[in-house]
């Protein structure tokens, strides 16, 4: 019976079900018989072992690894890492038993809180006052309002609706769709991302930038600039800063509070309110009110200020809040995010990851469209040279015959990889033929792509957490220059290895050449050796807008020419590059 | 692009070399080929309570803001395990000076034992970890079925009930099967290796 009770204590313990009685029964148990806790420490084991075997998917250990590389100090933000570091010290050591029996549950139950954690990573350098101000209301948010923050977090249903290049500091960017969590402090280090509310008013944060979600029409934002867009229904939507809160009274306006609190604001449409928040800003009580933040008790004055479309002033908090007019720079407000590739989808292969590429969507001239792979202006590899002996085709352990044929297909796992370059990008025309041609490789679109608002080409891109987490830079050419026509470099790609869009790839193979091809026909008929990845790539994705190449709008284009920008060791990886169809 | 295949000691030694000179991304290959041993022996060792990827990630952290006091050359495994144990001592020490952590959490016999086998070597738990999954791979359908709700689907036991038409506390003894017997699988493959290395 003695056993028996046991067996069931235990197990109940292990699913976190035990009360504080059976703990009190259990731990009777244990006492009296000690080959009961060998026993129950081998079944803690196996449990736990049991939780680590179920994680080991690759993409769980890709994200471990991708976090892990995310945490690890850079030279140049080192005081970043320390500051953060202490917060995530003070922060466990400040957590409430109530917290941490969360944190059992989940960790008895699981063995790992993996999932859904935090994140923290190391991040770009930004100004020490939004780091500082980041660090010090993180830690002095009291308990009672980041419960709150959480019970509410079910009632608002504030989204991030939009995200370019966005980079948060300690954490990977939410996807696009996540509801922002009230009260929680979010740091953009860079990029821009954009916030919708439910009653219809949108704020676009540019980075770097230090906001919160503070209810469901009202944003705080400690450091940075905010874009805010209150349509008609949405009137009343604040922007609370450290010395001002700025009401929309139907409006497009700009805010943008300095390291030191200094608020400026551009009203592009209609009417914005501007009054006085309690206090002045030093530092240590911006610190302060961090700890203190509770919207109700910041006292709030009569209207300060009432700007109109046109107007702009800088509002300064020495002592009283002084208003001084600014120059109206209709330039500071965002109207939208920048075109780009937001997203794509593609099938998933059998062994898991994405595989045929089936659409993309794209934001162009400021409209967003999401286009069916078919209906992407397909292109035919023309000329390759390199000077190396390298990998330089990828996908499935066999190839077709010839292999060229697919190297632009819908696969996202074959392409032409580790082309040559030059540091320098091309001034004149590529040499496509004979002994003197031009290392890289030349692509030939099926039909001309006509140069659009926004991007016209879209091009894919194998990566790994070994290489540069923003892509592989690579130059991007006319296939014939002519006055006004240059070459394009490209060492940002819109899908990251940070973006929540880059999707991880099926598994391929590359294909190792033993000698350097010189024309796409050694390409087919050369000797290679295949070897399978054992590394899980993530596909990035940028679009190429003809317009940096000095294409005129409208202007037809047959072709391009590519050269990895040898900027490091590693070389870009094509797998897929299509023109994007004509806009109507 | 990156062809790199499974790392192997003298890998890591240049990857390590490489980042001592400056080239973080080097590290990935050394988080890859520790992060499997290292989690699995976190995860045998941690109390309830601890995060052990948290605890993983705070290990690979330290050991690469450390990394210039490891001598080339020698053992990188022994090295960073030796910092797992750190902050495992760490961590578990912050835990027992919290005054009702056992109350909360568990049996401070378990911990005991657990902090006993620490001195386990982080190879024998990698053993262990694939002798798991061999056992897995052999167990019946049925005891499989409850792993899967269990540790992959994480369903509750009431539901597990519900889907095998049993009561929660058929469930409980089923799970409680289930780790015993995976347990003693293990037990027999391990032993059996270590007989078998000694011949």
């Amino acid at each position: 019976m003695t056993d028996e009770r046991f067996t069931e204590l235990w197990t109940d313990y292990l699913e976190g079900e035990l009360d504080e009685h059976g703990l009190a029964e259990l731990r009777d148990l244990l006492e009296a018989d000690e080959s009961r806790v060998t026993q129950a420490a081998d079944l803690f084991q196996t449990h736990r072992l049991l939780g680590l075997i179920v994680e080991e998917e690759p993409a769980r250990q890709d994200e471990f690894v991708r976090e892990t590389m995310a945490k690890l100090p850079r030279s140049h933000d080192e005081f970043v890492g320390r500051v953060m570091s202490n917060v995530a010290q003070t922060k466990t050591a400040r957590q409430e038993p109530s917290q941490q029996e969360t944190a059992y549950q989940e960790t008895a139950r699981d063995g790992h809180t993996f999932r859904g954690r935090r994140r923290m990573w190391g991040g770009m350098w930004v100004a020490a006052a939004v780091l500082l101000l980041a660090a010090l209301s993180s830690v002095m948010l009291p308990k009672r309002q980041r419960e709150g923050g959480e019970a509410a977090a079910t009632r608002i249903d504030v989204r991030l609706a939009n995200s370019a290049h966005a980079t948060f500091f300690g954490e990977l960017s939410p996807p696009v769709g996540t509801v922002l969590a009230p009260q929680r402090e979010y740091v953009l280090m860079s990029g821009m991302v954009e916030v919708a509310f439910p009653a219809g008013a949108s704020a676009i944060l540019e980075g770097p930038a230090v906001f919160r979600v503070t209810s469901h029409e009202s944003l705080a934002l400690d450091v940075g600039r905010c874009s805010v867009h209150a349509p008609d229904g949405a009137e009343g939507f604040r922007i609370d800063t450290p010395a001002t809160r700025v009401v929309d009274r139907g409006t497009r306006f700009a805010v943008t509070v300095s390291e030191t609190s200094e608020t400026e604001v551009h009203v592009t449409e209609g009417a914005a309110d501007v009054y006085e928040r309690s206090g002045p800003v030093a530092a240590e009580q911006v610190a302060e009110q961090a700890a203190e933040r509770v919207a109700e008790m910041v006292a709030e004055q009569p209207v300060q200020t009432r700007l109109v479309r046109g107007q702009a002033k800088a509002f300064v908090a020495a002592g009283r809040l002084a208003a001084q007019p600014v120059p109206f720079d209709s330039n500071v407000y965002r109207h939208g995010l920048p075109d780009r590739v937001m997203s794509y989808e593609a099938t998933q292969a059998v062994g898991g990851g994405a595989e045929m590429l089936t659409s993309v969507t794209v934001q162009r001239g400021g409209r967003v469209m999401k286009i069916d792979v078919g209906d992407l202006i397909a292109t035919r590899l023309t000329w390759f040279k390199s000077t190396e002996p390298r990998a330089f085709l990828c996908g499935g352990q066999q190839l077709p015959v010839p292999a060229t044929d697919v190297v632009f297909d819908h696969s996202l796992v074959t392409g032409v990889i580790n082309p040559d370059g030059s540091e320098q990008p091309l001034a004149s025309d590529p040499i496509l033929t004979g002994d003197a041609g031009t290392p890289g490789f030349a692509v030939r679109f099926d039909s001309p792509v006509f140069n659009g608002p926004g991007a016209d080409v879209v091009f894919f891109d194998l990566q790994t957490f070994g290489n540069p987490i923003d892509g592989d830079a690579f130059h991007v050419s006319p296939l014939v220059f002519r006055d006004g026509l240059k070459s394009h470099t490209i060492r940002r790609y819109d899908l990251t290895m940070q973006s929540p869009e880059a999707q991880v790839l099926a598994n391929f193979y590359v294909h190792l050449f033993a000698q350097p091809a010189d024309s796409v026909a050694q390409l087919r008929t050369l000797q290679a050796v295949q070897q399978r990845q054992a590394m899980r790539f993530r596909g990035l994705a940028v679009g190429i807008d003809l317009s940096d190449l000095g294409y005129a709008p409208n202007e037809r284009v047959e072709g391009l020419f590519f050269q990895d920008a040898l900027d490091d060791k590693h070389m870009v990886d094509p797998v897929f590059i299509a023109g994007l169809p004509e806009l109507n | 692009m990156a062809i790199d295949p499974p790392f192997d000691d003298l890998q890591t030694e240049s990857a390590l070399r490489r980042v001592c000179h400056g080239e973080t991304a080097a590290f990935e290959g050394v988080v890859r080929r520790f992060e499997r041993p290292l989690r699995a022996w976190l995860a045998a060792h941690a109390p309830p309570g601890v995060d052990v990827d948290e605890l993983a990630q705070r290990s690979f952290v330290a050991a690469f803001t450390r990394l210039k006091e490891y001598q080339p050359g020698t053992d990188f495994a022994a090295w960073l395990f030796t910092i797992a144990r750190f902050q495992l001592r760490t961590e578990t020490t912050r835990l027992r000076r919290i005054a009702d952590y056992h109350a909360r959490y568990g049996p401070d016999l378990l911990q005991r034992e657990l902090d006993r086998r620490c001195d386990e070597t982080p190879e024998m738990w990698t053993t262990r970890l694939e002798s798991l999954q061999m056992c897995l791979d052999s167990l019946g359908e049925s005891l499989r079925q409850f792993v899967s709700w269990r540790y992959d689907e994480e369903i509750p036991l009431e539901e597990m009930a519900a889907r095998c038409d049993r009561s929660v506390p058929a469930v409980k003894k089923q799970l409680w099967k289930v780790r015993q017997k995976l347990q003693q699988c293990i037990e027999t493959r391990m032993a059996t290796a270590n007989g078998g290395a000694a011949q």
